[in-house]
């Protein structure tokens, strides 16, 4: 008998007379002693021996056409496990700034970004908080608790999760409880589609890496938190990747011809949060008694805020204090403060990793032991001296509202 | 070695620069940042709702007469993820508020910490470090 393999070589095989004859045995669950004569009988056994040669054929042919579907199946589990798991709850780096740092397609750093005339003059319409604007004249969509849109709904300070189902991902996130869905079924976006507010979604798996493409937007989303605008021409694209277990990296690439001349880049880090959940986040709760309360604080007024800390003599900590800093990436690093009798506290960080000195000036000790001093860069430092005076611990607080703590004696 | 330097000097400047504040929704601009008020309250109300929480609390001044004041909170979600519920504080309790005053003077802050007085704090906007990396 020959079969001719998938490799094209050609197999030979040869069946004995008595190994015929043990196969029917066998296969008949009878001794060859037990066979009737008659089939003992050459006519018959050559019968058998056809039957055996067919049955052998279509023996190989079966575990030949086996072995190719288990290949092929083997080839569509293996296709299976090319998508990555992305799966979680996840909550904004510390080291994700406020605004969005952008760069060019080369990486290059953009202190400005480069808008087209129409998108200067939109630019130039949007006021975002800060300065003279506050949340009461700025018109910040986010201010109206309007969907901030992608990628501005990245520099909220609320956890996202992560939900892959068949054909889809869909992140889903805390701020607004605002919805992607990513289609990973292999669609293209639709035609002609209504424009909405956090676009339309498809991605596909590259490896562990979810490339994810939306187009879709309306125009009445900001960019970023600088005001930065952009027309439903908004074309992004997100690669999204465990950089490893507990570390989201989210590579954000977007053109819009219609706003910016070039294309923009920019990037976000996620931290795995086990045992977190998604929490209710209705962002209208309050708005009413909280616009009252916005009120009264960012009313234009010619009063100088009072100075409610008794400000008291800097005198009982003058000298070298030493300790540790915990920075906000939660690392502790030793660290010294020396504070002179000019009200001028000096801290210092010398480690490897990290160059830190931060000059506070103004440096006071009010009522209950409560010390306070301001950089020029307005770093604020707000600190708690122990009852004997020879320990001080406190909050290095950036404008970002980043807190590093600092733990302190006086040898 | 220059290369070194401009990494050290970059690292000294992202941390000027990190983080989401969490105050992001409705800005910061009425608040004197350079400023850093310690007052010692009276809780009147707690107000644990989104998207800011709102602490009432009196404030007695010179001749003993209770000043009201308002302070601002992130969010009851990023509260309660740091130790907080909304009965952290009942009306009546004592606690010292530190934060940054509103610029115009009006009887408004942004509340940083407090302090209870056994001691021990309770973040609001300044996030203590966290396993954030």
């Amino acid at each position: 008998m020959r079969v001719l393999t998938s490799s094209g070589k050609t197999l030979h095989f040869v069946i004995p007379r008595h190994a015929v004859r043990r196969g029917i045995s066998l296969s008949l669950g009878l001794n060859y002693r037990e066979i009737p004569r008659f089939a003992r009988n050459d006519k018959i056994d050559y019968f058998f021996r056809n039957l055996l040669w067919t049955v052998s054929l279509v023996c190989a042919a079966l575990i030949m056409f086996s072995s190719a579907l288990s290949a092929q199946t083997q080839k569509g589990s293996q296709k299976a496990a090319a998508t990555g798991d992305l799966t979680g709850v996840w909550y904004p780096s510390s080291v994700n700034t406020f605004n969005f740092i952008w760069t060019d397609a080369q990486g290059q750093h953009l202190n400005a970004l480069p808008l087209t005339p129409w998108g200067q003059e939109k630019f130039k319409g949007n006021h975002p908080i800060g300065g003279e604007y506050t949340a009461l004249n700025s018109n910040d969509p986010n201010s109206e608790c309007l969907p901030p849109g992608v990628p501005n709904i990245y520099t909220h300070a609320y956890p996202l999760e992560i939900l892959q189902v068949q054909g889809r991902a869909i992140m889903y996130f805390e701020y607004g409880h605002f919805v992607r869905q990513i289609f990973t079924d292999g669609r293209d976006h639709p035609k002609d589609a209504n424009p909405t507010w956090m676009g339309d979604s498809t991605g596909k798996w590259e490896g562990d890496t979810l490339v994810v493409d939306s187009t879709g937007f309306n125009d009445k989303t900001w960019l970023d938190v600088a005001g930065h605008p952009h027309s439903e021409a908004l074309h992004i694209v997100e690669r999204m990747r465990r950089a490893d277990h507990d570390t989201l990296m989210i590579d954000i690439t977007l053109e819009d011809p219609q706003a910016y001349t070039s294309v923009l880049k920019t990037q976000r880090k996620y931290i795995l949060k086990p045992g977190w959940n998604i929490m209710e986040y209705i962002c209208e709760d309050t708005r009413v008694k909280f616009d009252d309360f916005e009120k009264k604080v960012g009313a234009k007024g010619t009063k100088t805020a009072e100075a409610t800390v008794e400000s008291g003599s800097a005198q009982s900590i003058v000298g070298d204090w030493k300790g540790t800093i915990t920075l906000a990436d939660g690392r502790s690093l030793p660290a010294a403060f020396s504070f002179s009798e000019s009200s001028n506290g000096l801290l210092t960080v010398a480690d490897p990793s990290v160059s830190m000195n931060l000059q506070f000036r103004n440096v006071a000790v009010a009522a209950g032991g409560i010390v306070t001093g301001l950089t020029s860069d307005q770093v604020n430092f707000l600190g708690k001296l122990s009852q004997d005076g020879k320990q001080m611990t406190g909050d290095i607080i950036l404008p970002s509202g980043t807190g590093h703590k600092i733990s302190m004696s006086k040898p | 070695m220059k290369s070194e330097r401009i990494t050290r000097v970059a690292l000294a400047f992202s941390f000027l620069l990190a983080s989401i504040p969490l105050w992001a929704h409705h800005g910061a601009s009425e608040y004197d940042m350079t400023k850093i008020v310690s007052l010692s309250g009276t809780v009147k109300e707690l107000q644990f709702v989104n998207p800011h929480t709102l602490l009432t609390f009196t404030v007695k001044d010179e001749s003993g007469k209770a000043i009201e004041w308002e302070g601002e909170l992130p969010s009851p979600n990023l509260l309660s993820r740091r130790g907080w519920s909304r009965s952290t504080l009942k009306p009546g309790d004592q606690v010292t508020i530190i934060g940054a005053p509103a610029k115009n003077g009006e009887k408004g802050m942004q509340v940083k910490k407090l302090v209870f007085p056994d001691g021990h704090e309770l973040p609001g906007t300044v996030l203590p470090p966290d396993s954030s990396k």
